[in-house]
């Protein structure tokens, strides 16, 4: 397996290898301690035994038997010691005065260290290991009647070698024995810890577009998982909107388009009936002409409704007067509404960042509704207001107002709020201003209040302004 | 500009019929000079919206054709000649029958 080709991390994994190598680390340095204070104070003891030992061929040599008097503690096993011991004692010109029986042999002179000065405290012995056997060589000199001594003198420790031994061996096992037992404690509590993932992923699994609904209980959730489990739920929520949304919106669209093309199949039909004079001809023609212009509007329409919901890259803005872009698609409807006599009031100035084609179109759209809803001789305001951060044009209009429950909808697609379908409108005109402000990155709110009017505001932000 | 008995000033603002001075509002007597442009030849309403209101998108509400019948009323209704025609589905156009 090559290195690029890396497996997804498994948290329980993770969590398990922490935990256990925290408690092997923890073991060891337990078991460390306890194996070198046990160890350690075993071999203090030999060692004044050791000193002892040394002590009493001193007192023997000092003794009037001299060298002579020591054939006791030459022996390598007496009562009462627990460790065997070989003694030498030489003269200063190295010629051997008494030994141990069979140590020459076993223990030759050159093996042991150099001679310790015999007042200073005794050092540590020299340890060597031979026949099996753990030894511990100790030498140091010896004034006595007059000569000098060279002492050489060897303790078996093979005993405490093997309790070395036999309780590192005792360590180790406990420390695997741990280790496993951590390693499995740690695969227990990361698998019940992570069990909560697996009831997502199930429920999560019964998620389809017929199961929207499926939502996932939060109760009985360890607090860490709350969030997700929120979140989770909330985003089920979104979708359930948009798609119950976009299901309505595919019903509509199939509705809107078969009306426009009944009437030109159902004229064309009844046009072929019977031979008819190219006037009646012409008239047929026209009617489809004209129904066929509201169908490529509509289509335009939903065409850049759809381009505004994919574009992903801002719009091209530029800086304009505001009450100069205003006027302009007010001159359009101003003749339409001097014949209704409705008035159309502009107060405001300033500047708006925008791009201005999208911007009349929002605004030309708000006042194709205001004067739809608005009655004869009644009154439409268009109010601009700049603030360092956005600039807000409101229409408001002096209609009869919008009830509350249609509100949340009103800048959907094809919702109309007389359900009647009139031929007035596509349905798409506050849908199209809704997509136009997001693309700036603002905001389209509509208020209103029954028997009064209705006010649209959109926002145009300006912190953009620095993009470029 | 003249046709036939149609005659328009672009510099000053001002159109005549047979002598007698239209009294035209401003977007009429633009649509008007629009038309006497290209006149014999159709033009099409989003044309017509572009040039006499300088907007590039047709709205939903047909402002042009109230526009025309106010210059219809203005221009032909006063003379037996009938110089704007309809053509149903296209647009308009400016000649003698």
């Amino acid at each position: 397996m090559s290195l690029n080709v890396s497996k997804p991390r498994s948290i329980a994994t993770q969590l398990v290898l922490l935990f256990t190598l925290a408690s092997a680390l923890l073991l060891c340095c337990g078991l460390g301690i306890l194996y070198s204070i046990a160890i350690g104070h075993a071999f203090e003891e030999d060692n004044e035994v050791l000193a002892d030992k040394v002590a009493a061929i001193r007192r023997d040599l000092g003794n009037a038997g001299g060298p002579a008097s020591l054939g006791d503690e030459l022996r390598v096993e007496r009562a009462g010691e627990r460790a065997a011991y070989w003694v030498r004692v030489s003269d200063s010109a190295g010629g051997v005065i008494a030994e141990s029986p069979g140590m020459s042999e076993m223990l030759p002179t050159n093996l042991f260290p150099a001679a310790q000065s015999p007042n200073a405290r005794l050092a540590a012995p020299k340890d060597l290991r031979k026949g099996g056997k753990l030894f511990a060589l100790l030498a140091t000199t010896e004034e006595a009647g007059g000569r000098s001594y060279l002492l050489q003198v060897a303790q078996d420790r093979s005993l405490d070698d093997r309790f070395r031994w036999k309780f590192g061996a005792l360590l180790a096992g406990l420390l695997g024995f741990g280790i496993l037992a951590s390693a499995l404690i740690a695969i227990n509590v990361a698998k019940r810890g992570l069990r909560p993932l697996t009831d997502l992923t199930h429920s999560l699994e019964r998620v389809g577009p017929k199961r929207l609904s499926e939502r996932v209980p939060v109760e009985g959730w360890p607090r860490e998982l709350q969030p997700l489990a929120v979140a989770f739920d909330e985003m089920l929520d979104r979708l359930e909107d948009s798609f119950t949304r976009l299901s309505q919106f595919s019903a509509d669209l199939a509705h809107e388009l078969r009306t426009p093309i009944a009437n030109l199949r159902g004229e064309a039909e009844v046009a072929l009936t019977r031979p008819r004079t190219s006037d009646e001809y012409r008239e047929v023609i026209e009617s489809s002409v004209g129904e066929c212009q509201r169908l490529s509007g509509l289509i335009d329409k939903l065409l850049f409704l759809a381009r505004a919901e994919a574009a992903d890259d801002a719009v091209e803005r530029s800086i304009f007067d505001g009450p100069v872009a205003i006027e302009k698609i007010v001159g359009y409807y101003e003749t339409i509404a001097e014949e209704r006599e409705i008035t159309i009031e502009r107060t405001g100035e300033g500047e708006i960042y925008a791009e201005p084609l999208l911007f009349g179109r929002a605004l030309s759209n708000l006042l194709e509704n205001a004067l739809r809803f608005t009655p004869d001789g009644g009154k439409i305001a268009i109010a601009l207001h700049v603030t360092a951060s956005a600039a807000e044009v409101s229409v408001a209009d002096t209609g009869s107002g919008i009830s509350p429950e249609h509100l949340p909808r009103v800048f959907d697609r094809f919702y109309r709020v007389d359900s009647s379908r009139s031929s007035q409108g596509t349905g798409l005109g506050l849908a199209l201003v809704k997509s136009i402000t997001d693309l700036h990155g603002g905001s389209a709110t509509m208020k209103s209040t029954e028997a009064h009017g209705t006010t649209v505001t959109l926002s145009f932000p300006r912190e953009t302004a620095n993009h470029g | 500009m003249r046709i036939e008995d149609l005659e328009i000033d672009t510099r000053r603002h001002r159109a005549s019929r047979s002598g007698r001075a239209l009294n035209l509002s401003p977007k009429e007597f633009l649509l008007l000079k629009h038309l006497a442009r290209s006149a014999g030849e159709v033009v099409s309403r989003t044309e017509i919206v572009g040039q006499v209101w300088d907007m590039n998108f047709e709205p939903e509400t047909n402002v042009v054709d109230v526009v025309v019948r106010r210059l219809r009323a203005k221009v032909d209704d006063p003379f037996q000649v009938k110089l704007v025609h309809t053509i149903r589905g296209v647009g308009y156009v400016l000649k003698r029958e």
